[in-house]
């Protein structure tokens, strides 16, 4: 009897905490949260900070462009899109143009023909839909204007013990963001907007100053040291760091994905934030 | 049954009794050699990759050597090529050896003799579904030849990475050919499983009632119950994902950016794929499970001389997994971002399937308990089945916690979990059938020594494979990492690294032992005895050569249940279920 009701309590106990928890980190609305988006993508990330009015700027995939790679709309965006699409359509029904003889005949094979002909239409369509779903014309900078304060970039800080409420998403394929020191993970799914709520209690600098870490790391880059040398490359310091990393199999890459996350007081995140561009700022440069 | 067709045998030529044989003894066989031969592939594979795993910076020539020079140039594995390998040993692995492996073998060799019937309700669908089998496994080692490798996606090929050959190169014709044979794959254990359910309910022998039967055959009923129900689903998953790739819909795609630029798909969702796909793969899971389980009971209580403990609690927890297998599939998708009121749900469902597991588990133990245990191979085997089904369900527990899986998903701690509780659990069961029931395969009795031998390195190498992997889990190494030596926090987990990749190759390589046993056996093994094992149930009644229609004359009648060893007031510690009740005796 007894070895039936203690681990009965126990199983209880898990279940019944766990379930607290899960739901602590999953439907937590907490006002003060800082929204932080990280986007995957094939392969690495990027961090959208969502500037002072915690809002994250609306995006779509069919703006990504080299200078707008989440897509995030706002009027320039939606224009430097436009000039894109418009651009690639020319450039393709150039090669076609170039591509036929004096008759008017292709002498390119036609299976090349069709795949450029089929792209062109695409990025007609892209158009098309840009038009349709997403531009409001004049109305652009006011329905989109959650854009301007939000700054891009390819690492993570977060300020001590200042809870967050994380936004994922994707660009082609499903990733994972994997904190494991905070043990945070969610997928980041294309198509759609994951998140994840959590508070990190511990900066990097108080946990390089603990002694277990410290031990550890020696340990660590004695062993890392010892590899290096082996492969006849030059040593070098490893020190304690949280790191984002990729945990859903992605492609090739999948173990390359790597963004350094540093937890420090909220001066220092201030003082690193106020040196970065916002979207609105670089726009008008 | 108009068995009498039977007596004065046809004569069968070469063809007809080795190829396409309708016999469901000699499908058995064929299924275990194909079997046999896919496993020694898919740990060759695994042996491959975790050369790169333990030694990351070392070249190996014979990788070159076996794999050829675009998958490992200068002994050096490449990237694709390595997710490649651990697609295919998952695939293989989980379907052709442990499904179709371990349930095609055992069902069709034990289903007839056990429940007393002259073959399989119909031996041509059982042939049919053995050629297919066997055609879905030449297809997919088939897709190992292909320029731009096999499918790449991990196991569980979840689109989009699956679906567009410019993420990934085994996602072309490589992914092609994977579900083209998980399709055929599909038909085959369907054609099978209605097979073995209509064997079981229609062609029992006179007495044989459904309370009669032995737990295998209770779990291989149960089995191709939740395999009947479930791989359609499987087959509707990737029948969608075919669309998806060459037809155009989007069915699992949206929003998505590749290097050629934005892509049409829209308003279809990953998370359906993984909702289809899990459906499937949760059942599966029991699918190897429980024929496993089954077979471990029937030997346990056969070598311990005592019946097994609560009979019908192991059916109705036989009966219980099978129901709750079906309704708990989120577990396996707690942090794919589907919505997270399921979490809660489905990690109460889950924990409930520890009760039945435990069930079982307990009885296992109290039918050892006391037991006048014989250490044959096959029980050394089934003991560690157990042993290993214990071990990994307790770390099982953690993983079904939505919250603590937060921290275990898709990290090592999962592949050590589901490699100790479904992958050994059911491949030592899987030994420990072909030691058990060899005599009745072959009319030959395997070598005991070398057996035992097989089992220690075995065992032995299996823990001291997966045990280290639940550290690197804890430490947060995710699975499927081609590079771990990226992150310098992984740096101290390089030496185990080095231990698992010693213990499993040692553990591959010691699978020979088995081989060399095996065909030494069929062919120079001492003869066996009709029943070797002093067994209860039906098989052993049958002449020790393979006859068609499995008994000279009438087909026995059964009297009692399968499990009446040591019982008090018999000369012998064990009646076998064809003798008759004695006067005032009482049946269990």
């Amino acid at each position: 009897m007894v070895w039936t009701i203690v681990p009965a309590i126990a199983l209880a106990a898990i279940v019944i905490y766990g379930l607290k928890t899960w739901n602590d980190i999953m439907f937590n609305n907490d006002e003060d949260a800082k929204v932080v988006e990280v986007y995957a993508f094939q392969f690495g990330w990027w961090t959208r900070y969502s500037g002072d009015d915690n809002t994250l700027g609306k995006a779509d995939y069919k703006l990504i462009t080299a200078t707008n790679p989440l897509g995030v709309i706002t009027d320039k965006n939606i224009k430097d899109s436009y000039a894109f699409l418009d651009g690639e359509v020319d450039k393709i029904s150039t090669i076609l143009e170039d591509s036929k003889n004096d008759n008017g005949e292709y002498f390119i094979p036609s299976s090349q023909v069709d795949s450029l002909v089929e792209k062109m239409e695409r990025y007609k369509r892209q158009k098309y839909r840009i038009q349709s779903g997403i531009d409001k014309g004049h109305l652009n900078d006011s329905i989109y204007k959650a854009a301007n304060d939000d700054v891009l970039v390819q690492e993570l800080h977060l300020v001590k013990d200042q809870p967050y409420a994380m936004k994922f998403r994707s660009k082609d394929v499903i990733h994972c963001p994997w904190i494991p020191h905070m043990r945070m993970q969610m997928n980041a799914v294309p198509g759609m907007e994951t998140g994840f709520n959590f508070t990190p209690t511990v900066s990097t600098v108080e946990m390089r100053s603990k002694p277990e870490v410290i031990e550890h790391y020696k340990n660590i880059n004695k062993i890392h040291n010892e590899r290096l040398n082996r492969l006849g490359e030059q040593e070098e310091k490893v020190e304690f760091n949280y790191i984002l990393m990729c945990n859903k199999i992605c492609g090739a890459a999948h173990s390359n994905m790597k963004m350094d996350v540093y937890v420090e007081t909220a001066e220092e995140f201030n003082t690193w934030i106020s040196e970065k561009k916002t979207i609105a700022q670089k726009a008008s440069q | 049954m108009a068995h009498d067709a039977h007596d004065h045998h046809h004569k069968e030529s070469f063809i007809t009794k080795y190829i396409f044989s309708q016999d469901h003894k000699m499908i058995g066989k064929q299924y275990l050699i194909t079997a046999m031969i896919m496993g020694g592939l898919g740990i060759a594979l695994s042996a491959f990759f975790r050369l790169k795993l333990g030694w990351p910076d070392a070249k190996f020539p014979i990788l070159e050597a076996v794999l050829g020079a675009d998958a490992a140039p200068d002994g050096l594995l490449d990237s694709n090529w390595y997710l490649g390998l651990v697609t295919l040993h998952g695939t293989i692995m989980v379907f052709f050896v442990l499904t179709g492996g371990l349930s095609g073998t055992f069902s069709n060799l034990l289903i007839p003799l056990q429940v007393g019937a002259r073959d399989m309700a119909s031996g041509l669908l059982n042939m049919i579904a053995y050629w297919l089998f066997f055609l879905s496994s030449l297809l997919m080692a088939a897709s190992l030849f292909v320029e731009t490798g096999p499918a790449m996606a991990g196991w569980t090929i979840y689109p989009p990475l699956s679906v567009l050959e410019e993420l990934q190169p085994g996602s072309g014709m490589g992914m092609t050919l994977w579900l083209l044979s998980m399709t055929v794959f599909i038909a085959s254990s369907l054609i099978g499983g209605i097979n073995y359910i209509v064997t079981i309910i229609n062609l029992r022998t006179k007495g044989m009632t459904m309370t009669r039967l032995p737990l295998t055959i209770w779990a291989f009923f149960v089995t191709a119950i939740l395999g009947v129900l479930s791989f359609p689903v499987l087959l509707s998953c990737a029948v969608l994902l075919l669309m998806d790739r060459g037809f155009g819909t989007s069915f699992y795609m949206s929003d998505i950016v590749t290097s050629s630029g934005a892509l049409d798909a829209t308003g279809g969702s990953p998370i359906l794929y993984e909702h289809l796909f899990w459906f499937l793969g949760h059942p599966e899971v029991y699918i190897i499970l429980l024929p496993a389980l089954g077979m471990t009971s029937e030997i346990i209580s056969t070598m311990s001389r005592k019946p097994i403990f609560g009979y019908r609690a192991m059916i109705g927890s036989i009966l219980a997994i099978g129901f709750l297998s079906f309704i708990v599939w989120g577990h396996h998708m707690f942090m794919t971002g589907m919505n997270p009121f399921l979490g809660g749900v489905f990690t109460f469902t889950t924990l409930l399937i520890a009760i039945p597991s435990a069930v079982k588990v307990f009885n296992f133990i109290t039918t050892i308990w006391r037991g006048n245990v014989i250490m044959s191979p096959a029980m050394l085997f089934s003991i560690g089945a157990v042993s290993t089904f214990i071990s990994g369900g307790i770390t099982g527990i953690i993983l079904a916690d939505s919250a603590l899986d937060i921290s275990q998903h898709d990290t090592y701690f999962v592949v050590g979990h589901f490699h100790i509780v479904m992958g050994m659990t059911a491949i030592l069961a899987m030994f420990a059938g072909v030691y058990h029931w060899f005599p009745k395969l072959y009319g030959k009795m395997m070598n005991k020594r070398m057996g035992m031998i097989h089992f220690w390195i075995t065992i032995v190498c299996g823990y001291g494979v997966f045990i280290p992997m639940h550290f690197l889990g804890e430490g947060g190494m995710p699975r499927r990492y081609y590079e771990y030596t990226n992150f310098a926090m992984f740096d101290h987990f390089l030496d185990l690294n080095v231990l698992i990749s010693i213990f499993a190759t040692v553990g591959v390589i010691a699978q020979i032992i088995f081989f060399f046993n095996y065909f030494y056996s069929v062919y120079r093994g001492p003869k066996a005895s009709q029943n070797p094992w002093n067994s209860n149930s039906l098989e052993w009644t049958t002449p020790v050569e393979h006859v068609h229609g499995n008994w000279y004359g009438e087909i026995p009648t059964v009297y009692r249940w399968p499990y009446d060893y040591s019982k008090p007031g018999k000369d012998q510690d064990f009646v076998p279920q064809n003798i008759p009740l004695e006067e005032n005796e009482e049946e269990h």
